[in-house]
């Protein structure tokens, strides 16, 4: 278990029981993009300001990119590949495409994942609340107004959902 | 490379590697990683690194009638939620950086990075924080004004870590935490202000003042608080020459890419203003 390049894990992927076995300081982003080919999670600053490698993990919002194998030995982790079939996912998915949210695309996954994290803590946050959890998200392209709306149609359309 | 990798199976563990090894300690590594990682994502740290953050002994809150200890490796988020933080703590912590940061950032981190910008150290030093070490000889504490020296750099030894901070559960009628970033939102503080003080018949009594980024520590100002304490927040504001020149005096902001001294000092001394008039109304 604590020999110099091999580390055992076990952990839940998008629903998969895994066993990782391998360094377990390799940066989680590069894990999950190149062991498990998971690319939506996305590699923007590399250093926590962006949010665009944002997973979940046990329910709550990460930056993959700060992250090492280790920290989620035992953990659930969720990328956007494993909520794309859910319920919620249709309803945050319309809500951006009604709001106008995407342009580019890139932040899209980890504001998605934002999403999904704050309506678990707070299924009808106000304006400020959704700035504010979403401030480590950032987009270069449709300005935020659209994706604050976006969290407001999703929170009232999929009421009872979360 | 990575030289080695330790796992510690319990705190007891930790501490003997630390006797024996030349350790690099990582809680949520939210500074450490940012500081060590190169562009390409390979991570090269000089010593065996010891992960803290999963380890129960160093995480939780424990509260009693007069105090409040927050153990080292508490992710920021779960201070958050604890109803027996005082509020003025959590106003602090909330603004550091942003919901992923605060789940996965402690308060050992932020406390033992010793940034002059570390955002949870005005209010803690306002609190009079305690800190508790522990090594394999035993448990020392230190007060949170003596740790941190210089940027950077704490008194812990290298066989020790941060075991936890405890901090009195203080009355008070007024408090205000500022902070000046870029954005509102996940920022670096340029400055920040932190202030808490009870009113007794309409007098300022037990006043605490203490600045973030205005210098190369965290800093109290005592004697601004001797000043003004047994004082109407009117008889101070009519002597505000006498505080400007004792929070010019100790206060060294720089010039750096985030703001310049001037500046530092001249928002700083507006934010002491606005939380002293707030003791008018009372
Ligand atoms: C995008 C981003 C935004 C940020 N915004 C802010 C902000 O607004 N305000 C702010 O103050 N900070 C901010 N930070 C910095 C950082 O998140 C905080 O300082 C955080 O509290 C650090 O905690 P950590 O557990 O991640 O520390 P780590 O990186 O794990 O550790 C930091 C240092 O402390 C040492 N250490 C950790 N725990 C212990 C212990 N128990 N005993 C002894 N030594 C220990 C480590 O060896 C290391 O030297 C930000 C960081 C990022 C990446
Ligand atoms: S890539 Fe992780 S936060 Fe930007
Ligand atoms: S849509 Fe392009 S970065 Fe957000």
């Amino acid at each position: 278990m604590n020999s110099e390049n091999e580390f055992s894990i076990l952990f839940n992927l998008n629903g998969d029981e895994i066993h990782y076995l391998g360094d377990p300081t390799r940066r989680l982003l590069n894990v999950l993009r190149e062991d498990y080919h998971l690319t939506g999670v996305k590699e923007g600053c590399g250093e926590g300001e962006c949010g665009a490698c944002a997973i979940l993990v046990d329910g709550h919002l990460y930056n993959s990119c700060l992250m090492m194998p280790y920290q989620i030995n035992h953990k659930s982790v969720l990328t956007i590949e494993g909520f794309r079939d859910s319920k919620r996912f249709e309803i945050i998915s319309r809500a951006f495409e009604a709001a106008g949210a995407v342009q580019c695309g890139f932040c899209t996954p980890g504001m998605v994942m934002a999403t999904e994290a704050l309506l678990r803590k707070n299924p009808h946050p106000l304006r400020d609340e959704i700035a504010s959890f979403m401030s480590g998200n950032l987009c270069r392209c449709t300005g935020y107004d659209m994706i604050i709306k976006a969290v407001m149609i999703a929170s009232e359309a999929g009421d009872g959902l979360w | 490379m990575v030289k080695a990798f330790y796992y510690p199976r319990s705190l007891n563990d930790a501490l003997e590697q630390l006797s024996e090894n030349e350790i690099l300690l990582i809680a949520g590594g939210t500074d450490l990683v940012v500081k060590t990682i190169h562009w390409t994502g390979h991570m090269d740290f000089n010593k065996t690194l010891m992960p803290l953050s999963h380890l129960p002994a160093l995480r939780g809150i424990s509260t009693d009638d007069t105090s409040v200890t927050i153990f080292a490796a508490t992710s920021l988020n779960t201070i958050l939620g604890h109803p027996s933080v005082p509020d003025p703590i959590k106003q602090a912590i909330r603004s550091i950086g942003s919901e992923s940061i605060r789940n996965l950032g402690t308060l050992g981190g932020n406390i033992c990075n010793a940034s002059p910008a570390g955002d949870s150290l005005p209010a803690l030093l306002g609190y009079d924080a305690m800190l508790t070490l522990q090594s394999v000889q035993g448990k020392r504490m230190v007060k949170l004004a003596d740790f941190i020296h210089a940027p950077g750099k704490t008194r812990i030894r290298p066989d020790e870590l941060l075991l936890s901070v405890t901090i009195p559960k203080l009355s008070y009628d007024r408090y205000r935490f500022s902070k000046i970033g870029q954005r509102k939102g996940c920022a670096i503080s340029k400055l920040s202000v932190f202030g808490i003080g009870r009113i007794e018949n309409g007098l300022i009594s037990d006043i605490r003042l203490s600045y973030g980024a205005l210098g190369p520590v965290p800093i109290r100002i005592t004697d601004a608080e001797r000043f003004m304490n047994r004082k109407s927040a009117s008889e101070v504001l009519d002597n505000w020459d006498i505080i400007e020149n004792s929070l010019e005096t100790q206060l060294k902001p720089i010039d750096d890419l985030r703001s310049d001294a001037a500046y530092r000092l001249e928002v700083a001394l507006n934010l002491t203003k606005e939380f002293i008039a707030s003791f008018t109304h009372c």
